[in-house]
């Protein structure tokens, strides 16, 4: 059965698969809805739909305007976030060929509800791909490290950009970049997000690279309770980490990976240290992360 | 020698911690020139919701707080022609980049901020603005006043 033309999104929850939305002189037929995975189970998007662009036959994925706003607490610390397509739709425009972020464009629909029509990105999220390396951390670390650290750099500098014309990220984890199956790319997906620091504007997203980088050097999260519950792996480490060697805002997150792996040289865990407990000077600029990285790289591994 | 201090305030308890510590000092007040200022934030989503009542009464309130802490440091002997008022009409994206950008404008010997008592989670999340300033601010010492 045909669908319905919608040239209105504001109810987003109504638009099925089979319905045709028009957008920027093109249509889209639907096909169904993007989920997030949230504890083994799938939660549909409503608000971001999968379509196929009717003239050309491409795949696509079409972001509709869903304003919502909560408060989040990081240790303590009440932060609003809230969704900001205005702001994905700002930083389309400002990224359009950047190798490092999602491409696509954004339009209003007839009620002027901004609608961003996204190109695919094929491949692993960077969470899966780091999750799917199987060798022992060693080896990971002389052999494969490296070659991330180089993506991550560039990945990093693609922040730095956005930072420097005043936009946020706003959602910086591991599963926000893809690795471009085809090039190789990281790259940044669903900026949407905001967030109110109102003295440090950046100071989130310089976090979430903080653990993007802690999930790179560790090859995964390593917490207090892995440590005391995997004897087999971690041995007799439960005695040996402080308070000081946990995360600022996730306090049974370890930052002090040399705890753990002691071949890890003092000044790539340096970088991490400055999200620890026991940090006094944190980063205020993604340059500042950068240069730390960069300098760390060409002593460590060339 | 004359000196001018640069004194960054608002209407809160560290800034209040702030005109008390400076009223209280043994200075020379004839040769010290004191700038009282107050600069504005750009606005948030959130304080726009407060409308446009609520904000269009915002000069007149912070020209208030500026002008008290004037009289403070009158009461204490300091030179009423010595004190200067700037409440700076331009918003910036933090209130430390309107500091320093004010402080470049001016010659200042001293910048003097107050700062509440912040974990360290809230220091690194909400960032602090007196880290900002030490970092900033070349030739002229910065005072922090933390407020107990």
């Amino acid at each position: 059965m045909r669908g319905k033309l919608v040239t209105d999104t504001t109810d987003f929850c109504s638009i099925d698969k089979g319905d045709e939305i028009l957008v920027g002189n093109k249509r889209y037929i639907i096909t169904g809805h993007e989920k997030e995975s949230r504890f083994g189970m799938d939660d549909p998007k409503f608000w971001v739909k999968k379509a196929i662009d009717t003239d050309t036959g491409e795949k696509k994925i079409i972001k509709l305007s869903h304003f919502e706003n909560f408060q989040i607490s990081l240790a303590g610390v009440r932060i609003k976030c809230f969704r900001n397509p205005d702001k994905e739709g700002e930083i389309l425009k400002l990224v359009k060929n950047h190798l490092n972020f999602m491409q696509g464009n954004d339009y209003r629909d007839e009620k002027g509800n901004n609608v961003r029509v996204l190109d695919i990105i094929y491949g692993m999220n960077f969470f899966s791909y780091i999750d799917s390396i199987t060798m022992d951390h060693a080896t990971y670390f002389h052999k494969v490290l490296p070659g991330i650290l180089r993506h991550l750099i560039r990945a990093f500098q693609g922040i730095r950009f956005l930072h420097t014309k005043g936009f946020k990220h706003g959602d910086i984890r591991n599963d926000h970049i893809i690795i471009d199956r085809e090039t190789g790319n990281y790259v940044w997906i669903d900026f949407d997000y905001d967030y109110e620091t109102l003295e440090n504007p950046f100071g989130l997203d310089i976090f979430g690279l903080g653990n993007i980088l802690l999930y790179a050097l560790g090859k995964g999260f390593h917490t207090i309770d892995m440590i005391q519950q995997d004897t087999v792996n971690y041995g007799d480490l439960i005695n040996q980490p402080e308070p000081g060697d946990f995360s600022i805002l996730f306090k049974w997150r370890l930052m002090n990976l040399r705890k753990i792996y002691p071949y890890i040289p003092r000044a790539l865990n340096d970088i991490l240290m400055h999200f620890s407990k026991d940090a006094d000077v944190y980063y205020e600029f993604v340059d500042e992360m950068i240069e730390d990285l960069n300098r760390s790289l060409h002593s460590v591994f060339e | 020698m004359n000196n001018s201090i640069l004194v960054a305030i608002n209407d809160s308890i560290s800034s209040r911690a702030v005109m008390d510590y400076i009223a209280g000092l043994s200075l020379s007040p004839d040769n010290l020139k004191i700038t009282l200022l107050h600069v504005y934030r750009e606005l948030s989503s959130s304080e726009e919701l407060m409308g446009k009542k609520f904000l269009g009464k915002m000069p007149t309130r912070l020209l208030n707080v500026l002008q008290n802490a004037k009289d403070k440091l009158i009461e204490n002997g300091f030179n009423p022609d010595k004190i200067e008022i700037k409440l700076v009409s331009a918003s910036y994206p933090t209130v430390a980049d309107g500091i320093i950008d004010q402080f470049k404008k001016g010659e200042y010997n001293m910048v003097v901020i107050g700062r509440k008592r912040m974990s360290k989670a809230e220091e690194f999340v909400l960032g602090d603005i007196s880290v900002k300033l030490v970092r900033a601010i070349e030739g002229a010492a910065v005072l922090v006043v933390k407020s107990v």
